[in-house]
């Protein structure tokens, strides 16, 4: 699952529509869409963007409130929050870009809301003591497995929380992507955890996907 | 032989560790097939707690038959006691060397004045030198202290000391930087620890300054040795580099 540079460091539109177009032409590749609250001024607009990505196999939202200076308070973001959890779209934030705070808020106001914590390029493992107990709080929270990068951390979450919270991810091109395969792969688990943080736990994700 | 050149027993107050003892960590190694571990004890390293570092530095040594070796740290604050431990470190078989120096944890730019004793004592008793390198950092304004370009005044006055840039500088421009030394100066080294994860890091490393001088490190407890193995082990480089980069180099310079 794939993002645009662009769609984060120019114009979300113009980078998503670059992904579109790039995604359309690797059968492996799936997108993740960048979105801003603008985008949900109009309900009815915002509604034909999203299932035209969804429809163009776009299988998650990454959100940048930081970058693109906006609040994910009701407020500022409902309209566009709203319509992501009713599509069951899984929104991904990086860990720099909000308050674990705002990450508690987000989850238990919009439970059916799947959310990707992960790291960016910096350690996200500095907040353990946040996410360990937003993770046992919060069944729709989910953590990106690049970050996680502190000792035996991927055992030590599965021992407390099952390996149904962990998503694989590699951060490419930013990273080396043996560091994640190695991290997961050499990890003291069952296969079966090792499977469906690979792939298992994104695949039920995606498949939950719904249009309205 | 797998040698981590690079890692910490103890923890820091600012987060929660899974298991950074003694135990803990033989256990990975066993797991992962790493022979031997060099670590810098936080407690001495990062709170300045230098029997405390130093006694579990000892006790991990001797609890891992001498797999678990050591360095003893140098913090430039505290010149006199702190050279007192290394001194008494040194004549211990479970310590290696001289480090982790951090000039950006300790607040002291690498090349400072303060740094001359250690550096003179590790010329007597020829024995290398670890330090944290980093990049010029937008968040965390100490991390200049470390830019490898700062190190360049003692390693040219001291060429027979081994000088270990710890996280290969760290950063894109730090990386640079650590080359740019390493090139101009046969005695400096680097190491791969922490979460420098560029892509390429390790073939333009190699390309740059040879595999003889690029060790194997993980930055344990911080940092899962996972990490960098598995970088490591898939690099486009020979299986000779290879194998000088996980043990081979660190045998060598450490004696072991």
């Amino acid at each position: 699952v794939v993002s645009h540079f662009a769609a984060k460091e120019y114009d979300p539109v113009v980078g998503n529509t670059i992904l579109l177009d790039t995604i359309a032409t690797w059968s492996d590749l799936y997108g993740a869409a960048v979105l801003t609250p603008e985008m949900a001024w109009s309900k009815a607009k915002f509604d034909s963007y999203l299932n035209n990505l969804v429809a163009r196999k776009v299988r998650l939202a990454r959100l940048f409130p930081q970058s693109h200076n906006f609040s994910l308070s009701e407020w500022c973001s409902r309209n566009m929050l709203e319509a992501l959890a009713e599509r069951h779209l899984p929104v991904v934030l990086w860990h720099t870009q909000v308050t674990w705070g705002a990450v508690y808020w987000l989850c238990a106001t919009y439970p059916e809301l799947p959310v990707i914590i992960e790291a960016g390029a910096r350690k996200i493992f500095y907040h353990d003591r946040d996410y360990y107990h937003l993770l046992a709080e919060l069944p729709n929270l989910f953590l990106g497995l690049h970050g996680l990068v502190n000792g035996c951390g991927i055992e030590d979450i599965v021992g407390r929380y099952g390996s149904s919270r962990l998503i694989f991810g590699s951060n490419l091109p930013v990273w080396n992507p043996n560091s994640a395969i190695a991290m997961l792969s050499l990890a003291r688990i069952s296969q079966a955890d090792k499977e469906r943080i690979a792939y298992g736990n994104l695949d039920d994700l995606v498949a939950g996907v719904r249009l309205p | 032989m797998i040698v981590d050149a690079h890692a910490h027993l103890g923890v820091v107050p600012q987060f929660y560790f899974p298991d950074a003892s003694a135990q803990g960590t033989l256990a990975l190694m066993d797991h992962l097939g790493i022979d031997r571990l060099l670590q810098s004890h936080s407690a001495w390293l990062l709170s300045m707690e230098c029997e405390l570092g130093y006694n579990e530095s000892v006790a991990a040594y001797e609890e891992s038959q001498g797999r678990i070796l050591s360095f003893a740290v140098f913090h430039p604050g505290y010149p006199e006691e702190s050279l007192r431990w290394v001194e008494r470190s040194l004549d211990h078989a479970a310590f290696v060397g001289v480090g982790e120096i951090h000039p950006s944890w300790h607040g002291c730019p690498a090349e400072d004045k303060a740094y001359e004793p250690i550096w003179k004592l590790a010329a007597e008793r020829d024995v290398p030198i670890l330090t944290h390198s980093w990049d010029i950092s937008d968040y965390n304004p100490t991390q200049k202290l470390s830019f490898p370009d700062r190190f360049a005044n003692y390693a040219e006055r001291y060429p027979g000391v081994s000088l270990i840039l710890g996280h290969a500088g760290g950063r894109y421009r730090g990386h640079l930087a650590a080359i740019r030394l390493a090139q101009y100066c046969p005695n400096v080294y680097v190491d791969l620890s922490g979460d420098i994860f560029s892509p390429n890091l390790i073939e333009t490393l190699v390309r740059e300054i040879g595999a003889s001088r690029i060790l194997y490190g993980s930055d344990w407890a911080f940092i899962d040795p996972r990490c960098q193995l598995g970088c490591v082990l898939r690099s486009a480089i020979s299986t000779e580099a290879r194998e000088q980069i996980l043990g081979g180099n660190a045998r060598q310079l450490f004696k072991l």
